[in-house]
């Protein structure tokens, strides 16, 4: 034996890396030896925190399905868990449950619905394949198209199961918003209604919640293909406790718009904390994080949405932020501080929000301006609008100079820019923007008007975790991860570069029930 | 620091116990040294003047001798309250300085009781006696919420349902609203004049935890400020004394 | 018992390119034992293919021309293109240490460059150098002749396999197969080489991997050509990324626009249409005749639209654009440019509807006569009217080329942890195998000046690692 001690340990504990990373299939297995025996959490070099930490003695409980986060996707996940027969238990770093799930505006895109309200009201045609191609589109075909076939043909089915099951009461309207090239995006007010359908139905079939619980790492023994996930660490107040996954681990933990350090890893634009952010605090990437350091792969985490349309002061989307988003196919207009308009109002959210930034700072913010008979048709309801005046969100004029002087706006410009919109619609063409006009959409002849301030804020992370059809977990060879499921705004590739709004929910309901039903099958 | 002092309230206690030595002091206020085992004399040697305004003679001095009245119920793990909040908040810091040992019978894992009764409120390990004695500590004097309660004449129980606080243990809504309820209530008194649905007590994030925002031994927060920063509302035991 | 470790060297660095070899020669100055490691059978990788095309701001060439520029209107142009997806603080220093990068070359490895500039898509000046044989093996081949100078081994067919770590967070060797046969994963015998000080990775971009760049973007599909050497594929990526290393933004593939229809791969005829066509000729859409974008506007708004259109397009240029061309003698030889006397005859043969194309012409004319173009390319003095026969075109399809996500390094090239967030211990990277630098869209000759930049500082701090102790190499 030559050398000192320690380096001999240290070359030790290499060779031991080397042996059990060589078993795993990747683009280059080599045939080594695997020499066993260490119970590692994840067998690759580099990661100080996985490599030090061997896997928890003794487990603190058994639980058949735990699923991390109480949104749309996780309750989705339990209740369909739930159903299957598994112990189903929702986990929540948060005091409150629901995440940016209840605070969310409640548009779901399908083409369908137990009303068929498009149909009856004359809305045009629908159907999974067109609401496929949009979704492929909007995301300029950067998503994984069969994702987005699972969302859209499951959408309907899961508006109506939240309908049927949870108790859920959608308005009786749907809209177009822009990016769909068909009316279905549907209405419901605010996102809690969902998330207290779905938690209705997990809760009723059996499943849990623990609230102020952090999950704090994922226990794998090592990323051989066959190994499965085994379970979580959690933090509760001080405690620290290891739960084993009996059946399936689901990671619903949503987006990381609110995860400021990742961001600037992912897109350096929108670093930095002067961004306004939508999301609620809990929006961090950490379960990103730890399920990368397992070994699962990640997709297209650089695309991060603005949200072309939240309140310029707060960041915050409430309901007068969702009028900009529901009301182009109603005819609304958006508006600069000019008064004139700046793109069509059919147009991606990525398009708006660019063309407003490029606006620069001197033209925040932008504004909707829409007609009194749109409101309902829009999916609002008139006592929404009442609040939104006195909040001072919303200002309101008989007249559409009356309403750009409460706006600030040049009355001129504004008259003229309406005046001409008006006639665009007549005409059936919009000669300025190309915005496809629709008999749906109402001219602005008869008050009152009203106008609503808007700037873009962060709002969604399109990348994320990447999975199957099946909710599965990618490592970052290809291979399933035994037990580890993920659905919701965590996973990657649904949404390509830009999710159309209202997308969101159908994206998580639809891969939660999968996630769900999948894990419970053990 | 705490460790040691510890040691050295056992030692005296084991020479001491019973024995009382003469140390005189005024009824209530701050002692100078800790006062030895189970024994009220020690400090109190005009015992008599400690004890409130018609209160019946009492017969020996002891922790036992109080104890014999204001009974703790210790299977039913509830002690009588009123008292304990006093007994605790007169003798733990700030207002005095006696260790949980002074009064208290102590086996690290297995039992804690009142010394010189039988049973035991629960088995304490040492991590949780460390944290029995951050939370009293805050209990006695903090400003948050639970000084808050203490000076109510609250005691642990009184929130928690049993004797001995373990830990994460939280009180559930149903806990809150025995006494501040119902909800709706609440919600009345809270609700602003100007703008309605800013109603702390009516969340549109649904049937939240009372705690979400009154937290028991930390400061307490409103939790819509964390999205709304300009709503401006108040809590109360929201700073450290 | 067996043996750790079959070789032990001070720096061990993966890849022949631009960015390997520089790290090399670099490394070098600090530490006698430095290797190559190269899992093709000849060195150089898309380095050696690519078009030797060098932007650099503040340039001699550039002073001599009168041209104004700065890093700053660089950066400002690299941010741009980027979509400011580019890590600042890394797109900035190629901005301000391209020229110094630029006279390396020259000083330091002899590169003869060619004595104009060229003016390439997405830059707001000239500022581009050319090899002198308009191929980066002008680069590469002085590079191989220094490290055989030096006495730095390349050692080809010895593919990366694995990183092996110390166990402590920092990277202590690879796991290399020699007499590795590409692309069989299976071929070669594994050896383990300790790295005394770091390992640097240099392995390129993934443009190649079929599979893996279609998991990114799933339009990328298998049929779609590359102008890559075969072996740019993601197996040592996915290595680093299984060894903590932090992927970003590996969507962001860049397509050609330039490529020719009528060759394989990079050709001949991208740089025809990169440095004459696009400059000074005008793209159509063949069903149309009528032009659709910007031609001097960065690659992937080219792409975008081109792809957009769903149509055929050609680039079209007359006898004053073609003399910046650089490759037009084998561009004709191999027919990817074809050379007509008439705009009717070029029509023709390109199935482009004629009066609408003679339009477009007459139009573009009067444009550059204006001073102002619809499509915002800019005019300038060195731009002429299309009107001195012959013209020439070339058919063109985009074709995928440059991966500008990978994984995440710091100023000083050390890899990030993807949980740490720190870098990882004696873990180097340059070159394309890096992220993030290019954001949405790398600018024509950016690459070059990026990846000898950071391969110089990944190769020097490298080799100023400490020196790990101990005799591995025979263990009972
Ligand atoms: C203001 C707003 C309005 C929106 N409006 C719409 C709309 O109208 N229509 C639409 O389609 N989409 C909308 N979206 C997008 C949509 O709401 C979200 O994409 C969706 O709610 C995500 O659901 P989720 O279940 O994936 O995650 P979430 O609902 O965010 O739930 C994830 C939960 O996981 C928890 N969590 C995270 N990490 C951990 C951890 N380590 N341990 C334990 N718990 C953890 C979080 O605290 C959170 O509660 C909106 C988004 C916002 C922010
Ligand atoms: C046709 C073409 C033309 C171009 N023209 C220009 C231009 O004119 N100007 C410009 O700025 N940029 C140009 N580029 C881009 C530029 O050439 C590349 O980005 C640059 O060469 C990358 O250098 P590199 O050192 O990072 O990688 P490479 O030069 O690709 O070298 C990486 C090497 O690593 C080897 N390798 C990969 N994996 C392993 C492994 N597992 N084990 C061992 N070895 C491995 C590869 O075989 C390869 O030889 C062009 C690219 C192409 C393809």
């Amino acid at each position: 034996m030559k050398g000192n001690d320690q380096d001999e340990v240290k070359a030790g504990n290499a060779g031991g890396n080397v042996g059990r990373r060589s078993f795993l299939k990747g683009a280059l297995a080599v045939g080594a030896v695997a020499t066993g025996g260490f119970a590692l959490n994840m067998a690759v070099p580099g990661l100080a925190e996985a490599a030090k930490r061997p896997l928890p003695k003794k487990w603190d409980e058994t639980i058949d399905v735990v699923v991390i986060g109480s949104g749309f996707a996780g309750w989705s996940a339990a209740a369909q868990a739930a159903i299957g027969g598994a112990k189903a238990v929702v986990i929540e770093k948060m005091p409150t449950y629901g995440g940016n799930s209840i605070i969310n505006g409640g548009v779901y895109a399908s083409y369908d619905d137990k009303f068929h309200y498009r149909q009856k009201m004359g809305l045009g045609d629908d159907s999974p394949e067109l609401h496929m191609q949009d979704t492929l589109k909007g995301g300029d075909f950067f998503s994984i198209p069969a994702l987005a076939k699972v969302l859209a043909e499951g959408a309907t089915d899961g508006l109506n199961w939240m309908i049927d099951d949870g108790g859920a009461v959608i308005r009786p309207t749907v809209v177009r918003a822009g990016g769909h090239s068909a009316y279905r995006t549907h209405a419901a007010g605010i996102g809690k209604v969902y998330v207290d359908a779905l938690k209705r139905i997990a809760e009723k079939n059996g499943a849990q919640i623990r609230l102020n619980t952090a999950v704090t790492w994922i226990w794998r023994a090592d990323a051989d293909p066959k190994s499965p996930v085994l379970g979580v660490e959690v933090k509760s107040g001080r405690k620290i406790s290891n739960i084993k996954v009996g059946k399936g681990l689901i990671l619903a933990s949503g987006g990381f718009s609110r995860d400021v350090k990742m961001r600037g890893d992912h897109y350096p634009f929108l670093s930095g904390e002067n961004w306004n952010c939508t999301n609620h605090p809990g929006a961090t990437g950490e379960m990103i994080r730890f399920a990368q350091s397992v070994g699962a792969d990640t997709l297209q985490m650089n695309y991060i949405q603005l949200y072309p349309y939240a309140d310029p002061e707060t960041g915050i989307l409430d309901t007068p932020a969702l009028i900009p988003f529901n009301g182009p196919g109603n005819g609304i207009v958006y508006v600069t501080k000019q008064g004139k308009r700046f793109i069509s109002e059919l147009a991606r959210r990525d398009h708006v929000s660019f063309a407003q930034i490029g606006l620069g700072p001197q033209g925040k913010p932008t504004y909707t301006i829409f007609g009194d008979d749109m409101v309902e048709k829009m999916g609002f309801t008139k006592g929404e609008i009442e609040a939104g005046l006195k909040k001072g969100r919303l200002v309101v004029g008989n007249t559409i100079a009356e309403v750009a002087q409460k706006a600030g706006l040049p009355q001129d410009a504004l008259v003229e820019t309406i005046d001409k919109h008006n006639k665009y619609l007549a005409e059936g063409k919009d000669p300025e923007f190309n915005k496809p006009i629709t008999k749906a959409m109402l001219p602005m002849t008869k008050g009152p008007f009203y106008a609503v301030a808007q700037w873009p804020a962060i709002h969604h992370t399109m990348g994320g975790l990447r999975i199957n059809e099946h909710a599965q977990v990618i490592d970052i060879f290809g291979e399933v991860i035994p037990k580890l499921y993920a659905a919701g705004e965590v996973t990657g590739g649904v949404h390509g570069t830009n999710r159309l709004g209202s997308n969101a929910i159908p994206d998580c309901v639809v891969f939660g029930r999968v996630a769900g039903r999948n894990a419970a099958k053990g | 620091m705490f460790v040691m002092k510890r040691v050295v309230v056992i030692a005296i206690a084991a020479a001491v116990l019973f024995c009382l030595p003469l140390l005189t002091a005024g009824g209530g206020t701050a002692l100078a040294a800790p006062s030895p085992k189970g024994s009220c004399k020690g400090c109190h040697a005009d015992f008599a003047s400690v004890l409130p305004k018609g209160h019946p003679a009492v017969k020996g001095t002891g922790l036992a001798a109080c104890s014999s009245c204001h009974a703790p119920d210790l299977a039913a793990k509830k002690p009588e309250n009123a008292y304990s909040v006093r007994m605790h908040r007169a003798h733990i810091p700030p207002k005095g300085k006696l260790e949980c040992t002074a009064c208290h019978s102590w086996v690290p894992g297995k039992s804690f009781g009142l010394i010189g009764r039988k049973g035991s409120f629960g088995k304490p390990d040492k991590e949780q006696m460390e944290l029995l004695k951050e939370i009293f500590a805050s209990w006695a004097s903090s400003g948050y919420t639970d000084s808050l309660h203490a000076e109510a004449g609250i005691a642990c129980s009184q929130c928690h349902g049993k004797g001995l606080p373990t830990f994460d243990d939280t009180v559930e809504n149903a806990g809150c609203l025995k006494c501040h309820g119902p909800m709706e209530e609440l919600a009345k008194k809270t609700e602003p004049k100007e703008f309605k649905d800013r109603n702390p007590h009516k969340s549109h994030l649904g049937d939240i935890a009372c705690t979400v925002c009154h937290k028991g031994h930390m400061e307490s927060k409103v939790y819509c400020l964390d999205c709304h920063k300009q709503f401006g509302m108040k809590i109360q035991g929201a700073a450290k004394k | 018992m067996r043996t750790m470790w079959d070789e032990e060297f001070e720096v061990v660095i993966i890849g022949s390119g631009f960015a390997g070899l520089a790290a090399a020669i670099e490394a070098r100055k600090y530490c006698d034992k430095v290797v190559v490691f190269e899992k093709m059978p000849v060195p150089g990788g898309n380095s050696s293919i690519c078009g030797g095309i060098f932007s650099a701001a503040g340039t001699p060439l550039q002073a001599e021309n009168g041209i104004e520029d700065s890093p700053a209107l660089m950066l400002a142009d690299m941010l741009a293109s980027g979509q400011r997806f580019n890590y600042p603080e890394l797109a900035r220093m190629v901005a301000e240490r391209s020229t110094e990068t630029l006279l390396w070359t020259i000083e330091e490895l002899d590169v003869k460059y060619q004595p104009s500039l060229s003016w390439v898509g997405g830059h707001s000046v000239p500022r581009s150098y050319n090899t002198w044989n308009a191929s980066g093996s002008g680069i590469v081949k002085p590079m191989l002749a220094k490290c055989r100078e030096l006495n730095i081994p390349v050692r080809l067919k010895s593919c990366l396999a694995n990183f092996v770590d110390d166990g402590n967070n920092a990277i202590e060797g690879v796991e290399i197969r020699e007499e590795y046969i590409f692309p069989k994963s299976e071929s070669g015998t594994p050896k383990r080489i300790r790295a005394t000080r770091a390992v640097v990775l240099a392995s390129g971009g993934f443009s190649q991997d079929k599979e893996f760049r279609a998991i990114q973007n799933p339009r990328l599909t298998e049929d779609i050509e590359s102008t890559n050497h075969q072996g740019a594929t993601a197996e040592s990526l996915i290595s680093a990324i299984r060894a903590g290393a932090t992927p970003v933004q590996l969507s962001n593939i860049q397509l050609g626009p330039w490529a020719s229809r009528d060759e394989e791969g990079f050709g001949v005829g991208s740089l025809f249409s990169m440095l004459a066509g696009f400059p000074y000729g005008i793209i159509i859409d063949v069903s149309t005749g009528n032009r659709f974008v910007n031609e001097q506007s960065d690659r992937k708004l080219l792409v975008d639209s081109m792809l957009n259109l769903g149509t055929e397009s050609i680039a079209i240029v007359d006898q004053k654009g073609v003399a910046y061309a650089t490759t037009l003698d084998q561009c004709l030889k191999r027919g990817v440019v074809r050379k007509f006397d008439s705009i009717e005859e070029l029509a023709a043969s390109n199935h482009v509807p004629l009066m609408p194309l003679v339009n477009t012409i007459k139009s573009y004319n009067s444009s550059i006569e204006k001073g102002e173009d619809r499509f915002g390319k800019w005019i300038h003095k060195g731009l002429e009217p299309i009107q001195y026969p012959p013209y020439y075109s070339i058919r063109l399809l985009p074709k995928i080329h440059h991966c500008m996500g990978g994984i995440r390094i710091n100023t000083l090239a050390q890899v990030i942890g993807i949980d740490t967030r720190r870098p990882i211990g004696r873990f180097y990277a340059a070159g394309e195998i890096t992220g993030g630098i290019h954001g949405a869209s790398r600018l024509g000759g950016n690459a070059v000046p990026e990846c000898i930049l950071f391969g110089r500082i990944a190769g020097a701090n490298a080799a100023r690692e400490p020196l790990r102790s101990g005799h591995p190499l025979s263990q009972e």
